[in-house]
């Protein structure tokens, strides 16, 4: 038994509208080199269709019968085949469609995309799953997602802010400060998520949520400062120096450990000090919701290096000599810019009292202390014994980021 | 005007969609044709030639040279089909005896 002809009927279809899509989904399915009649009553039906089928791959031939209904028969080519024959799913969709290790080619391509084989490679140098994956990082990343804030209705700007001057300057100085940590902490994830394959998508989303966190609060900290009318804090060559350190550190776990894990980590003290030493309700509104985004930060930092952990065993040696390399880099460096230091004991003191001066002095040894244990507590939390912990976390810069 | 073009020029709109009309046909032509003259060395013509035709479409290196060029595979050459297009570029005395275009004003 034959099977019956196919013919595809275009009636007044042209090419030029758009008639190749019915051609096409007509050819789909047959053999190539099977064929098919077309029909249709556009004039220039026969040139456009055998323009077309040049381009596509397939033959064409006129019927001998000038009455025939049938236009031309167009004989399936294989280019269309040809094209898919190697091609591969670049992994899954989902998480657990992750692959260990994710191909060049793949590019720029939807993880679980179905990928013609060829294009370039874009370079991606960050493409192991060990290297980079956490299996927190879907969920860290929806919960960034839905945790953003606008800055403009998020804080009320309107609130009052009357500072004796020296306690304004001392916040401004501060802000000034955190603006320039801030400002590294929004260029080494941009740095490194462009270094890092996209089929890792969710990384890629929750670091480029983390450089927009930093946006917002490099925003709100300068706008803190600019409140008053006055002008932004030093910056001194020790707080750039420490943070150069970082933006220029190649290793993404390193980076991320010595970033989020031991410079964020810190930072949760001090957002936490400013919000509870905090002498006006803006200060206290832009520290809080800032330390909200930075908890999140650290949270992955620490799951990623867990994870890694896991699979690397040298992973912890590597980690130390990061934290002895930058303290031997920075050991010319005095670290704290001393405006911010002073700054944050003016603002606990209140006033310029002997006994207010010493307990803010005081309140700030305590943060560095609070800093001090919360690294070792991370540090513990990556595996690291207590004392080694204790050593390492001695090491950390002292301008705290 | 090449077919390719006519569906092109109406599908991207230069030319409205259906607001043309073919009056006149040519037999098929070859609109693209790589000649080589006779400076070059025959072996290396052939073998040049040889390279060209071995190229396939399935190959996903030499693909997208083959989609930039919209072919989908090369051919032995062939000179027949041209004799309407000469003629009618006689007639309009395009170009003099020594090749060179008449026309002035005319930029390719």
């Amino acid at each position: 038994m034959t099977r019956p002809t196919p013919l595809i009927e275009l009636d007044e279809l042209s090419f030029e509208r758009g008639a190749h899509l019915l051609v096409q989904r007509a050819l789909l399915d047959m053999q190539p080199g099977a064929e098919l009649g077309v029909m249709g009553t556009d004039p220039a039906l026969n040139i456009h269709l055998e323009a077309w089928c040049r381009t596509q791959g397939h033959g064409i031939r006129l019927p001998e019968d000038r009455d025939d209904p049938v236009r031309a028969w167009v004989s399936r080519g294989r280019t269309d085949i040809d094209r898919w024959t190697g091609a591969e799913r670049a992994g899954g969709p989902y998480p657990r469609g992750i692959q260990a290790k994710a191909e060049p080619h793949w590019g720029l391509a939807a993880r679980g995309a179905l990928i013609e084989p060829g294009a370039p490679d874009l370079g991606f140098d960050l493409a192991d799953r060990d290297y980079v994956w956490a299996d927190i990082a879907p969920s860290l990343y929806a919960h960034a997602a839905s945790a953003q804030w606008d800055p403009e209705t998020a804080i009320d700007w309107r609130a009052e802010v009357s500072l004796p001057a020296e306690i304004e300057l001392a916040v401004v100085q501060i802000m000034t400060y955190l603006v320039e940590n801030e400002q590294a902490a929004l260029v080494v994830p941009a740095k490194l998520l462009s270094r890092i394959h996209p089929h890792f998508r969710e990384v890629l989303q929750l670091l480029a949520v983390q450089a927009a966190d930093e946006a917002r609060h490099v925003e709100v900290f300068t706008r803190r400062a600019l409140l008053t009318g006055g002008e932004m804090g030093t910056s001194s060559v020790s707080g750039r120096e420490s943070l150069a350190t970082l933006v220029t550190e190649p290793d993404f776990s390193l980076a991320s450990f010595l970033l989020s894990v031991l410079g964020e980590g810190s930072f949760l003290n001090l957002l936490t000090f400013l919000d509870r030493h905090a002498p006006d309700p803006i200060t206290r509104q832009v520290t809080r919701l800032a330390r909200q985004d930075e908890a999140r930060h650290v949270a992955f930092g620490v799951a990623h290096l867990q994870h890694q952990s896991k699979v690397d065993p040298s992973l912890r040696s590597q980690l130390r000599a990061a934290v002895e390399r930058r303290h031997q880099a920075l050991s010319n460096s005095t670290g704290l810019n001393q405006d911010v230091f002073d700054a944050l004991v003016t603002l606990v003191a209140g006033e310029w009292t002997p006994e207010a001066i010493g307990r803010g002095f005081e309140e700030v040894q305590k943060l560095q202390k609070d800093m001090d244990e919360g690294r070792q507590h991370r540090l513990i939390n990556l595996g690291f014994p207590a004392d080694e912990a204790a050593d390492l976390s001695a090491l950390h810069t002292r301008n705290f980021m | 005007m090449i077919d390719s073009n006519h569906l092109l020029f109406g599908r991207e709109g230069t030319l409205p969609a259906g607001s043309t009309r073919m009056i006149a046909q040519t037999p098929m032509f070859d609109h693209c044709n790589l000649t080589l003259t006779d400076a070059v060395p025959p072996d290396l013509a052939q073998q040049f030639g040889d390279l060209l035709l071995s190229m396939s479409y399935a190959d996903p290196q030499v693909r997208p040279l083959f989609d930039l060029e919209g072919l989908t595979v090369w051919r032995p050459g062939r000179t027949n089909g041209y004799a309407p297009l000469e003629t009618a570029i006689d007639e309009a005395g395009f170009y003099d005896a020594e090749g060179v275009i008449t026309v002035a004003e005319y930029k390719p």
